[in-house]
């Protein structure tokens, strides 16, 4: 219980609130990510105490996390990598007139995801982080096709399109220096090209410069607001809903916390897989897409848990979950702590500030995302005109603050065509960017684990989760045939 | 059957031409003849570009044979296109390739002013609204992304 209270001190306090406001603002502006507010955070914590510079950053990462889900919903433009699930069903109860119920649906999702994730990450981590550490090659290589399985699942329309919009982003992923061999793919001796082709940018694009490119071609309701609710939270209903989706949100946060402790999947894969899942899973899948509540539960609930999952094999294993934890463990270092088991036995009392940490941002994250949601909801009262045009400056600037390089302005604009004419063909965007995000997972782990086995398959499906990660993708391909059988068969021993 | 030329047809055009490029692009490669090489840099693109052709050839077999309801036509594509909306698209798309072009040269502040005051007046603000609007937008970006976020936004002849 010291543990508990410590972390209420005015030093640690102050330090920690102050960094979850930033990162409301962070995650509410396309372009910034949660990892580069770490980063501009890890520098100010050098002359506090670890817990201070620690709960900085977990509140930080819940509240960016979160935060990228607001613009998601009011204008098709995810705030971060973790929001591109949340832009499908969010923005469309959004334009159902539906926004307020959507956000705050998102913020709850969000906490309770989050509570789900530390509490696992209390009480489960060892047992998790050794399951984790047995996925090698072979195993992330059918999680990645796992993954992007989905987008046949998450596809409006045409499962063929969605099939196609796929591929064509794991093409995109392999334009670059391929990880391998080192030679340029695609590139054409453009240096730009060899650096790929950075996911953000291409989200950006698809989904937001895509929406603008569509308003300005209609010109329709330029001088009305985007969003013209008032931000109210009805309890009765929020709780009816919460009450008839909690196995959805245990799922989806179980899944979310699952995916973030493999080290390399983060948040934005987690909201994927449970996105695709809850669809899978659904009573009424037709939904998903069309502003369906349990398509704003799923991915929101999981990409705050995957953050606890990142924590488990960095605090177990010093080995990061995602980018954030890799700058966390370099500042422990700076701190004088050794992540690894032995933090569990040398620093139990600050193992144990930073789960109390965790579990309070929880509360912290309520409150201070309801403010936010209130201050981005005031800027969305502005006519659509004035907030299209920022829109397409904030995307611009953020996109080439990525990597400081215009060439990812380039390929906002491309992606933004790309999206409006995909769109008109009705062609799922959303594919496309899972099979860029999954991509590169997919072949490093493809081909190196073929060039340890010489070119045998094998290995692939003989290791027992590889075979198992095997078995549920043939259940989901096989999943819709077996259901209609049965319906038809069932329909059939009723008439008799 | 379907005989007319629609959707369905362009998409898997689309899809084996880049398959094609791709496969020709690839033959380039070191060892990258085929499929094969796995440890090759053309192995994964070309099991992509094939599978794409694959699915090419499907799009274009749903175009003929599929359900008449589901396949819309070729020229659904820029049905409702207008030339004044259409017009619209091809400034802001003009307004976005000013910005890259010009952003190093002239630098952020004078670029995105100019950018900004352009978009604002197409998407019909007036003036003095249109010169606030465009001086409010450049303070808060220049605020966080250059001195929060200290990223280095470009610096031209001018600012």
């Amino acid at each position: 219980m010291d543990a508990f209270f410590s972390v209420f001190q005015l030093n640690v306090l102050i330090p920690w609130l102050l960094a979850m406001v930033l990162g409301i603002f962070v995650g509410g502006i396309p372009g910034l990510t949660a990892t580069m507010a770490v980063a501009l955070i890890v520098p100010l914590t050098y002359h506090m105490q670890p817990v201070a510079g620690l709960a900085m950053i977990i509140g930080v990462s819940f509240t960016s996390i979160f935060a990228g889900d607001i613009p998601a919903t009011f204008l098709r433009v995810p705030g971060t990598p973790a929001s591109g699930a949340a832009v499908l069903d969010g923005y469309q109860m959004n334009l159902k007139g539906q926004g307020s119920l959507a956000v705050t649906l998102d913020l709850i999702c969000s906490t309770i995801g989050g509570t789900i994730g530390i509490l696992m990450l209390i009480l489960v981590a060892p047992t998790l982080s050794r399951f984790a550490l047995k996925f090698t090659h072979f195993e992330y290589f059918w999680l990645g096709v796992l993954g992007l399985s989905m987008s046949a699942i998450i596809s409006k329309g045409s499962r063929l399109k969605g099939s196609i919009s796929m591929i064509i982003g794991v093409l995109i992923s392999t334009i670059g220096i391929d990880v391998t061999t080192g030679y340029p793919r695609f590139a054409k001796g453009n240096i730009q090209l060899m650096g790929g082709i950075e996911f953000i940018p291409i989200m950006i694009g698809l989904f937001g410069i895509s929406e603008v490119f569509r308003s300005i071609y209609t010109m329709q309701n330029m001088k009305v607001p985007v969003f013209n609710e008032e931000i109210k939270v009805s309890f009765k209903s929020l709780g009816k809903i919460l009450n008839r989706n909690k196995r959805l949100i245990a799922q989806s946060s179980v899944i979310g916390t699952l995916i973030g402790a493999l080290p390399g999947a983060g948040a934005d894969i987690a909201a994927w897989v449970s996105y695709g899942l809850a669809k899978r899973t659904s009573k009424k899948p037709d939904d998903f897409g069309n502003g369906s509540e349990e398509g704003v539960i799923a991915p929101t609930s999981a990409n705050n848990a995957a953050i606890g999952g990142t924590w488990i094999p960095a605090l177990v294993f010093g080995i990061p979950g995602d980018t954030i934890t890799a700058i966390v463990l370099g500042a422990m270092m700076m701190y004088g702590l050794k992540p690894g088991p032995l933090v569990f036995e040398g620093e139990r009392f600050l193992v144990n500030q930073i789960f109390s940490v965790g579990l309070v941002s929880q509360v912290f994250l309520l409150v201070l995302g309801y403010l936010g949601i209130k201050s981005f909801s005031l800027i969305f009262k502005f006519p659509r005109n004035v907030i299209l045009a920022g829109i397409m400056i904030f995307s611009m600037v953020g996109s080439y603050a990525i990597r400081n390089n215009i060439f990812d302005v380039g390929v906002v604009l491309v992606f933004g065509i790309v999206g409006f004419a995909m769109e008109r063909a009705a062609m799922p965007l959303a594919p496309l960017i899972l099979g860029r995000i999954l991509g590169p997972m997919i072949e490093e782990n493809l081909r190196i684990g073929l060039i340890k086995t010489s070119g045998s398959f094998a290995a692939f499906l003989n290791r027992p989760i590889s075979f198992t990660l095997f078995l549920i993708l043939v259940v989901m391909f096989l999943w819709d045939p077996i259901k209609k059988i049965v319906v038809t068969a069932r329909a059939r021993a009723k008439k008799q | 059957m379907k005989k007319t030329f629609n959707q369905e047809h362009i998409i898997g055009i689309i899809c084996i031409s880049i398959g094609t490029v791709v496969l020709s692009l690839t033959r380039s490669f070191p060892g990258g003849t085929g499929a094969i090489n796995i440890s090759g840099p053309a192995f994964f693109p070309n099991i992509l570009s094939m599978i794409l052709i694959g699915l090419g050839v499907l799009q274009i077999l749903n175009g003929i044979f599929g359900k008449e309801e589901d396949i819309a036509s070729a020229a659904a594509i820029w049905k409702g296109m207008k030339s004044a909306e259409f017009v619209n698209l091809l400034i802001m798309t003009a307004l976005f390739i000013f910005f890259i072009l010009a952003v190093e040269f002239l630098g952020f502040i004078t670029t995105s002013a100019i950018f900004l005051a352009a978009v604002n007046w197409r998407l019909g603000i007036r003036l003095v609204r249109n010169l606030i609007y465009t001086a409010v937008f450049i303070i808060i970006i220049y605020l966080v992304f250059s001195i929060i976020f200290k990223v280095t936004l470009p610096r031209g002849i001018i600012f």
